[in-house]
Parts: C-alpha cells; structure tokens; sequence
C-alpha cells in the first residue's frame, strides 16, 4: 500500500485533492526515505499556512523537494497573499521557523508573494514549477 | 562540573571574541540606524557604497555574534553545566528555558531573516529594508543573550 505521495511531476497530483483523501496514517519507513516529502508533512504545512494567512492564501511547493531523484534539499515554498503584508522579510522568517517545527527541523525557505510586493522572476518559476499543498 | 585547563581556555578565548562582537555590532548599528532606514535608502544602495559596506558590516558582524552564541559558546555552555547537547533547535530551546535567550523561535527567525539582509540577492526594497531593521531591533536583545550567557560562566568561576 502506498500511503504517501510520490510525486515525480507536479502535474501528476496537482488539483487531484488526493492530498487531503486520508493517507497521512499509512506511511512506513522506507516510504518515508524515498519520498521527497511526506502527506502528512505536506498537510502540516497546508494547516500552518491557513492558521496563519486564511484560507485565501496558497502555499507551493517548489525546488529540489519536487524531484525524487534528488537527495536532501530546504523546502522551498511560495506563499502567495491576497492581501498586502506588512513585515515580509519578518513574516516570511516566522513562518519558515514554524514549519521547520512541525517539519522536525527540516530546512524551510518561504518566499511571499502578495500585492505590495515586487514581482520577482522567483515568483513565476516558483507559480509554474511548484505544486500548491 | 569540573572544568578541565582546556575548557576554560575555550570559555575565555569565547568570552573574548563575544565581548568584542558585541562592541563592533553596537558601535555599526548605532551608526547604520542613525537616521530612519527606509525603502528608498535600501533601494539606493547599489549607487552608494560606503552605505552598502556599512550594511555589509552590520549583517556580518550581526551573523557572527549569533552564530558565535548560538552555535559555540551556547553548546559549550550547556556540555559544561552537564546538560545534554543536541540539534541546534534543542539547544536553543534549552537556552530559552534557562532564561538565557527571550524565545528560541525568535533567535531562529533571526537567523532566517540574515538570508533577506544580503542586498545583491534581495530584491525587493520593502523585504531588505524590513529585514534589516527587524536586524537591528533584534540587536539589544542579542547583546543581552551575549551578557546573560557570560554571567553565567563567570559565576561558576569559568573565565
């Protein structure tokens, strides 16, 4: 039984709802080792996102997480608001300290992305590459 | 604990760099934050550099003394005091609890925040300038720790 997502392109998953179907309690080791991130992180993440932000804000996954075939790599996340933020560099740092908790001290790198901010080319890489959690 | 004669040089030397850490990260902050540092300043800095230096200045010697707290005299502290060591996040955890650190997930903050301080990759104005100054109000309460963290050591006599 396969009880986390393997995901080898994002496509493969995204929009499937497959995330949120209950797999979080049937990983295994082994599982654990070859996957790049597991449900029940990428749920933790989900859940961190909407306490802090609502509902409206997504979270991307994007980066070396996304390929099996790479080993180790910080988990680098886009987190587009749909509101102005106040303390971005401050609110990016908090918030990837709070998902290296939940993540047992995973590396976590959060980039914003919200109306008062810069567009950046990071930003398009990270919207067209990355899964949304 | 006992302390071996090699310890306590290690405490001393420690005490040393920290102490002079703190002085030159005060003595640039004092002078970087003199006047407000806003958007436009941050946004400039590439046709000022003396400015940009001095912020170099801050963001390295700010990186220094808290790795300088957090990853070596902050383990040695707690191996001294018997306690056990472990994963940077535990220690700090430890140091929180012993009072010697306000919160062990601002101090991780902080240390995320130095990747966003680096104007020749950061940029967007708004992100560098709200980390710098997030930077520099985080700056009273490093220096504490440093203080905080070296009365210690010198009540049980290991400096």
């Amino acid at each position: 039984m396969v009880g986390a997502l393997r995901f080898t392109h994002p496509t493969q998953y995204a929009g499937t709802g497959f995330l949120y179907t209950g797999c979080t309690t049937m990983r295994t080791e082994a599982e654990d080792s070859a996957m790049r991130l597991s449900a029940r992180d990428q749920q933790a993440i989900h859940a961190i996102v909407e306490q802090e932000f609502g509902a409206k804000a997504t979270v991307r996954l994007f980066g070396s997480r996304l390929h099996d075939e790479l080993r180790g790599g910080d988990v680098d996340l886009l987190v587009e608001l749909p509101d102005p933020v106040a303390d971005p560099a401050v609110v990016a740092a908090e918030l990837a300290v709070k998902i290296t908790r939940a993540l047992d001290g995973r590396q976590v790198d959060v980039i914003l992305r919200a109306p008062n901010l810069r567009h950046l080319p990071i930003h398009d890489i990270a919207a067209r590459d990355g899964v949304v959690l | 604990m006992t302390q071996t004669p090699s310890s306590t040089e290690r405490f001393r030397f420690l005490a040393r760099v920290v102490r002079k850490e703190c002085e030159h990260l005060a003595g640039t902050d004092q002078r970087l934050f003199a006047t407000a540092f806003t958007e436009d300043i941050v946004a400039a800095l590439d046709e000022n550099p003396l400015l940009a230096e001095r912020v170099e200045a801050f963001v390295g010697r700010f990186s220094r003394l808290q790795d300088s707290l957090g990853d070596k005299l902050l383990p040695l502290l707690l191996h001294a005091l018997g306690e056990r060591t472990g994963a940077a996040i535990d220690n700090l955890d430890r140091a929180e609890r012993l009072r010697w650190i306000e919160s062990a997930d601002r101090w991780l903050a902080m240390r995320k925040l130095r990747n966003q301080m680096v104007h020749e990759y950061i940029e967007d104005p708004a992100v560098l300038a709200n980390a710098l100054r997030a930077g520099h109000e985080f700056v009273p309460s490093l220096i504490a720790t440093a203080e905080n963290m070296l009365r210690e050591v010198e009540a049980r006599g290991w400096l």
